[in-house]
């Protein structure tokens, strides 16, 4: 099954009916292959009126594309990467992660911010690049901006001919970050709240090189702001990378508000993820980083457990069935829908985050649909520790000594193995170095594997 | 001999000339069979030469060859981008080109455009060229041979600038039409302009030819100045976008190129690096000077220059402004625009927006009037008074921003002891791979001691199981010489493995005779030493004895005395005595505060150590030593290289403590410095072991831990020492704290690391929180240091700041008042770097504590005036200490 895998991912290639530009007043975004709620589209076509809060949605859609060509670990020099658009009906999300996949950028363009109309709600990948982005930086004051996502098909059929073509080798990491990111943050609630002034004292005042921050830091409410400790105090959002927030900077000037969420901490936690959100007029922008600059959302296994199993896999299918693309999925509702439970709801969601087909949005600690414009069943299939852990126990590694213990053999070691319901050890050399904070290693993936068979769950 | 054998021989000879001729005569099917040859015969070569061990003759031929005879345009230039084919050293990439143009002399025009276009697509347009010289050479000498249109890659542009230029002028070079747009949409060509390729000599030679060729009329003008526009618009860091304003300024764009362009300037100044936007303010002046600024532009200019944080930047807008507002008829909307700046943290700053908007009070509107009114609630008291009396009534300010008072301190938590031998195998596994963090480290020793009396077999049984892969390494002699806390534990586990006896009369001799006795390692710290000798001493007590004595039950560091008497008793009851090291330690960790029933339930042991700490706890613990800080010049310790031009004599900060009598001996001689007599030399500074473990080994005495600690805190300004875990450490401890505590706190608040930094800023939290901050000693410190060097001032500030927000006003004022004195300069000195900081945050926190009083020297340097920030924030202070 899994092993027919190659190293190198495929390229993913991408057909735009023309660039995205901005003429005229016009900023058009071209779309390439996607998936609206009447099914696959080529080109579909999602919004077309008037952008109310040009200046700050320009600034942003910079700010996003900067993210996306950036690599904040090791940089280089990386090209673009298309965003993620989402046309939730109400709303526009624009997602796209860092070169590499340790930051997740989402801009929220919300409903005060335009004022049009809605022809299809969907999921698709929008064009950038150079001349937008210097157009985009053009816009300021007051200029009124129209804004379309994808083209009416007469247009198109009546322009002659620049189509773009791109193709980007499509790495997997990133296509699994998509999924990793949102089981992540969904645990994440507010932990700080700064109104602009003392926002803009706060990201200004952190430390922008990159070698001036070695070690984690995390930040503490202080009175009206925030302010930056060595180690984590109850109450405390995890701080990797500061610069890694680099691109609210030239957000500032519009800032209303910042929002700080994550994981609960004890003192002696170890670094974790963090969601930054800046709210702009009619707009948020939101920055989530990974633990550690090194350490790329798609490398965190938090989906990992829940994809070595089936268990809620129908009703994940089910569920996929009734979501509309809406901006806030609403548990209750799908339960009356589906007529399956809430807590049932619940498992599926997870279960159908693990493909990407629901994000979370923190600011409304809520799911939103959305089908990525890939192939999600790549999500589980290219996971290189569950291919292992399911090498393993298809191989006969795995001996259950004991209740809650295993040893699994793997590279002509005896790994050890303890689990006691949802907890884990391991003696590998993975499990010393991380201790679960990036998720299970194989052995224990592999140990609960055959576990689950040996109790006769039944697997893949 | 067929074709191929004869081009191997030229290959083999690095004949790369003579195997372009052979090739180039061959026909279709014999140069199909040397193609076909190549790969493997290259694979073969590199396998027995190893990589880059080719030569460059026979990498040149190969190139030859392959360029020759390889059909199709893709499997060529794979075969020229070969990285085992690249030649080394200066003009080789060149002279490989040229072979590889003239053997493929005979290849159609369009095959030699597709290989020129795909080589010229692997070029990285970003580093150095070392590796990629040779592709923009192969593609340059393909299209200039051809005469077709250069590749237009990120890659050929950036290598067009790294390598182009002389010898071939840039007027006479061949791609200068087609590549010019692309200098300003290629990615690295900024970098690159500034740093070009040999040859070229100066870094402005790109930027004074082109405006050369641009006045002659050689390229158009316009192409340049939209570039570099466009370029700006894009975005990038300062160091890449540098040299585009170095072309724009060279361009001298008229007034009316200016006005032109400037609704894009306009665009630039909110978020562009500051030497765009200073770049972008000049044009914009003069496009105001033209009267080409509308009212709208001019908010959207204003609004924009006044929210950056650059100072400089902000200064110029002031200027502009304040000269413009009457001329320009737009008094209200300047007013409106530098109210923003009455909130600024900087007061030369506000208080010119403050005098701006005075002076034309006047001219302005009603609504205007009450704008100024309305931000003027964030200045401070003197210009709210201006503001009002100019404008009418202002609002006093706002509830002050910080909570008042520290963040209460939360010691931190133990994690409960290890029960089990499989838990001891995964903390063990872990702690080799983990940090040295003391009560982690020390929690592990105490498992492994219990576990080893207790259940022997079973213990080493899972030790051995889980770590195959680790065990062979453990257990050589020179691991007691590391550094490493978690080596020692190592140490300790194998002394368990192999059941040898492990003996403590070294380290033991080395603690007690010092420099004297152990002449390879001489310059250890005592507590090193002693540490040293306690990790030994463990090893060696690993299966006798049922339990240390020494465990923290907190994460400070101390023994609750309640446990170390049970302990004592487990000890009696197995008939074994306690080790002397962990016996001292463990009397070192008893708190300064011992309950009656521990006393009562000591005086019941009857060993002699029982007895020990049985009078160590009735007594109390003992007497505080004396310590005592002085700045001492002294010859340093490592004596500087011969030739250099350091000094051989240092002023340094350097600590005594004076051991009352009655100590016991191997505490005495812990906690007494310097070790013998008095200080003759200034001890080296650096040491490469753990002091974030000494705190936690002095938990009752936070004074004698931070003397310890004061030679080595010098090392914290610019390097990494874990300095905000040690500080930290030693917050959490109990005793008298003083000019020692407030030396090492000074210098860990001057780290140059955030991260360091903020941890210093928790510690002083900390004493804080628990109302054990030496203020005054600690503002006199940082004069004191600030004048050695050792201590920078602006850091310090940052950090106070910091301490100020988070609700320690109070002693964050105490420490700024208390250090300057030593700071404010004399008439005509340079003031330290960050004073004008350090006196707005003594302002801010005098204003959030209601503090007055007189600070030595302050009214003078107040009194000298001057329109300078130091000045400024000077007679701020003063007024804001003054009574009244």
């Amino acid at each position: 099954m899994a092993n027919t895998a190659t190293a190198a991912g495929p390229a993913q290639g991408f057909t735009y009916t023309r660039p995205s530009g901005l003429t005229g007043g016009l900023l058009g975004l071209s779309t390439s292959g996607g998936i609206t709620s009447a099914g696959p589209a080529a080109h579909p076509r999602f919004f077309s009126g008037l952008l109310t809060q040009a200046a700050p949605a320009a600034a942003a859609m910079l700010a996003l594309a900067d993210v996306a060509r950036t690599r904040y670990f090791q940089p280089r020099p990386t090209g673009f990467r298309d965003p993620v658009v989402t046309c939730n009906g109400d709303r526009l999300r624009m997602e796209s992660f860092s070169a590499c996949c340790g930051v997740y950028a989402r801009l929220d363009v919300l409903q005060p911010a335009l004022d049009g109309e809605v022809h299809e709600r969907g999921t698709t990948n929008v064009d950038v690049n150079g001349p937008l982005r210097e157009a985009l930086a053009r816009v300021g004051g007051a200029d009124p901006l129209h804004l379309a996502v994808g083209a009416d098909e007469l247009a198109v059929t009546t322009l002659d001919g620049a189509v773009v073509e791109k193709k980007v080798p499509l790495p997997d990491r990133w296509l699994r970050g998509f999924a990793e990111v949102q089981v992540i943050t969904a645990g994440f609630d507010p932990r700080a709240e700064t109104a602009g002034p003392d926002a803009v004292r706060f990201l200004r005042g952190l430390p922008g090189g990159r070698s001036g921050v070695r070690g984690t830091l995390w930040a503490v409410p202080a009175g009206r702001s925030l302010r930056v400790t060595s180690r984590p105090v109850p109450g405390a959002v995890c701080l990797p990378g500061p610069d890694r927030l680099r691109t609210m900077l030239p957000l500032l000037r519009f800032a209303r508000a910042l929002r700080v969420y994550g994981p609960a901490v004890h003192p002696g936690s170890g670094p974790v993820s963090s969601v930054w959100e800046l709210e702009l007029p009619g707009m948020r922008y939101v920055l989530s980083l990974s633990p550690e600059p090194s350490r790329g959302f798609s490398g965190e296994g938090a989906v990992l457990d829940a994809l070595a199993t089936d268990e809620a896999a129908g009703d994940a299918d089910l569920l996929g069935a009734l979501l509309s693309f809406e901006p806030r999925v609403e548990p209750d509702l799908l339960a009356e829908r589906s007529g399956i439970g809430l807590a049932r709801v619940k498992a599926a969601l997870t279960q159908l985050g693990t493909s990407g087909r629901v994000g979370f949005d923190t600011a409304e600690a809520a799911f939103f649909h959305r089908e990525l414009p890939y192939d999600p069943s790549r999500v589980s299939a290219l996971n290189p520790r569950l291919r292992s852990a399911h090498a393993l126990a298809d191989g006969g590694a795995v001996r259950l000594t004991g209740e809650g213990v295993a040893v699994v053999r793997s590279n002509e070691q005896d790994r050890h193995v303890r689990i006691d319901g949802d907890q884990a050890s391991c003696t590998c050399q993975w499990w010393i170095d991380h201790r679960g904070g990036r998720g299970p290693c194989k052995h224990v993936l592999a140990a609960r594997l055959v576990q689950r068979a040996d109790r006769g769950e039944g697997r893949r | 001999m067929s074709a191929w054998d004869e081009v191997r021989a030229g290959i083999e000879a690095g004949d790369a000339q003579g195997v372009g001729e052979l090739v180039r005569g061959l026909g279709d099917d014999a140069r199909r069979a040397v193609a076909k040859e190549l790969p493997a015969y290259l694979r073969a070569r590199v396998a027995e030469t190893g990589r880059g061990g080719l030569g460059d003759r026979v990498a040149q031929s190969l190139l030859v060859a392959g360029a020759c005879t390889i059909g199709g345009a893709a499997a060529a230039a794979t075969w020229l981008c070969r990285s085992d084919l690249r030649p080394w050293g200066q003009g080789r990439d060149e002279r490989a080109a040229l072979q590889v143009r003239e053997a493929t002399r005979g290849r159609p025009a369009e095959w030699r455009a597709d290989v020129a276009r795909r080589v010229a697509g692997r070029i990285r347009p970003s580093g150095d060229l070392w590796d990629s010289g040779l592709l923009w050479h192969i593609a340059a000498e393909l299209a200039r041979e051809g005469g077709f249109e250069p590749p237009l890659s990120d890659g050929f542009v950036f290598g067009w600038v790294a390598l182009g230029g002389p010898p071939v002028r840039l007027r006479d070079d061949p791609f200068l039409d087609a590549l010019l747009p692309r200098l300003f949409e290629a990615d690295g060509v900024g970098t690159a302009l500034t740093s070009p390729g040999a040859g070229v000599g100066s870094p402005a030679y790109w930027t004074t030819e082109l405006a050369a060729l641009a006045r002659e009329g050689r390229v158009d003008r316009k192409v340049l100045l939209d570039g570099c526009v466009s370029r700006f618009l894009r975005g990038g860091t300062a160091r890449e976008l540098r040299s585009f304003v170095r072309l724009h300024d060279a361009l001298e764009p008229t007034a009316d190129e200016a006005a032109d362009r400037t609704r894009d300037h306009v665009r630039l100044l909110p978020a562009a690096p500051p030497v765009v936007a200073e770049a972008a303010l000049r044009e914009v002046v003069r496009a105001d000077e033209a009267g080409r600024l509308d009212a709208g532009l001019f908010d959207e200019a204003a609004g924009a220059l006044l929210f950056r944080p650059e100072k400089k930047l902000l200064r110029a807008a002031l200027t502009w402004l304040g000269r413009t507002a009457r001329r320009r008829d737009r008094v209200g909307a300047t007013l409106r625009a530098v109210t923003v700046l009455f909130a600024s943290d900087a007061a030369d700053l506000s208080e010119r927006a403050v005098k701006l908007a005075v002076r034309y009070a006047a001219e302005a509107d009603d609504g205007v009037r009450e704008a100024v009114r309305d931000a003027a609630s964030e200045l401070p008291s003197d210009q709210r008074e201006l503001i009002a009396a100019a404008f009418g009534a202002v609002a006093a300010p706002a509830v002050p921003s910080s909570p008042s008072g520290p963040p209460p301190f939360e010691p931190r938590e133990l994690p409960a002891p290890i029960g089990s031998a499989a838990g001891l195998t995964e903390e063990f596994l872990a702690a080799l791979h983990g940090e040295d963090d003391r009560p982690g480290i020390e929690r592990l020793l105490a498992g492994l001691v219990e576990l080893a009396y207790r259940d022997p077999d079973g213990t080493r049984g899972a030790l051995e199981r889980a770590a195959p892969d680790i065990t062979p390494w453990l257990g050589h002699g020179g691991q007691m010489n590391s550094y490493s806390p978690r080596v020692w534990a190592a140490f300790c586990a194998q002394a368990l493995l192999s059941g040898s006896r492990v003996k403590v009369f070294h380290p033991a001799a080395a603690f007690r005779r010092g420099d004297a006795w152990l002449r390879d390692r001489p310059r250890e710290p005592l507590l090193h030493r002693f540490l040293v000798w306690r990790m030994r001493e463990i090893a060696g007590a690993v299966g006798r004895v049922p339990a240390l004595l020494a465990t923290p039950t907190a994460a400070s560091g101390h023994v609750d005395p309640g446990e170390l008497v049970d302990r004592l008793e487990r000890l009696e009851a197995a008939g074994v005595r306690p080790g002397a090291a962990d016996l001292a330690q463990a009397l070192l960790r008893v708190p300064r505060v011992v309950d009656a029933g521990a006393v009562t339930r000591a005086g019941r042991l009857s060993s002699k150590e029982g007895r020990a700490v049985a009078s160590w706890l009735a007594a109390g613990g003992l007497a505080d030593p004396a310590v005592e800080c002085e700045s001492l010049t002294l010859p340093r310790a490592d004596v500087p290289l011969s030739g250099t031009n350091e000094p051989t004599h240092q002023t340094s900060v350097l600590p005594t403590v004076t051991v009352p009598d009655g100590v016991p001996r191997d505490i005495a001689r812990l906690w007494g410095l310097p070790e013998s007599g008095p200080w003759t030399r200034i001890p080296r500074s650096r040491f490469w072991g753990k002091t974030t473990w000494w705190p936690g080994s002095l938990p009752s005495h936070t004074e004698v831990a931070a003397a310890h600690l004061l030679p080595y805190s010098p090392e914290w300004g610019d390097d990494r020492w874990d300095q905000g875990e040690v500080l930290l450490g030693l917050a959490e401890t109990d005793g008298p704290t003083g000019a020692a505590t407030a030396t090492v706190l000074a210098h860990g608040l001057s780290s140059r690391h955030t991260g360091d930094r903020a941890g210093a800023t928790d510690a002083l939290l900390a004493f804080c929180g628990r109302g054990r901050l030496p203020s005054a000693e600690l503002g006199a410190a940082v004069a004191t240091l600030s004048a050695q060097g050792t201590v920078k001032i602006n850091r310090v500030t940052q950090a106070l700041g910091a301490a100020a927000e988070a609700g320690a006003h109070g002693a964050v004022h105490t420490v700024v008042a208390a250090a300057l004195p030593g700071l404010l300069p004399a008439p005509g000195a340079r003031p330290a770097a960050g004073l004008a900081d350090l006196l707005a945050l003594g302002t801010r926190t005098a204003e959030a504590t209601g503090a007055r009083g007189v600070v030595a020297g302050l009214a003078e340097v107040a009194g000298r005036g001057g329109s300078g920030r130091l000045a400024k924030e000077a007679g701020r202070l003063h007024r804001t200490l003054a009574p009244g």
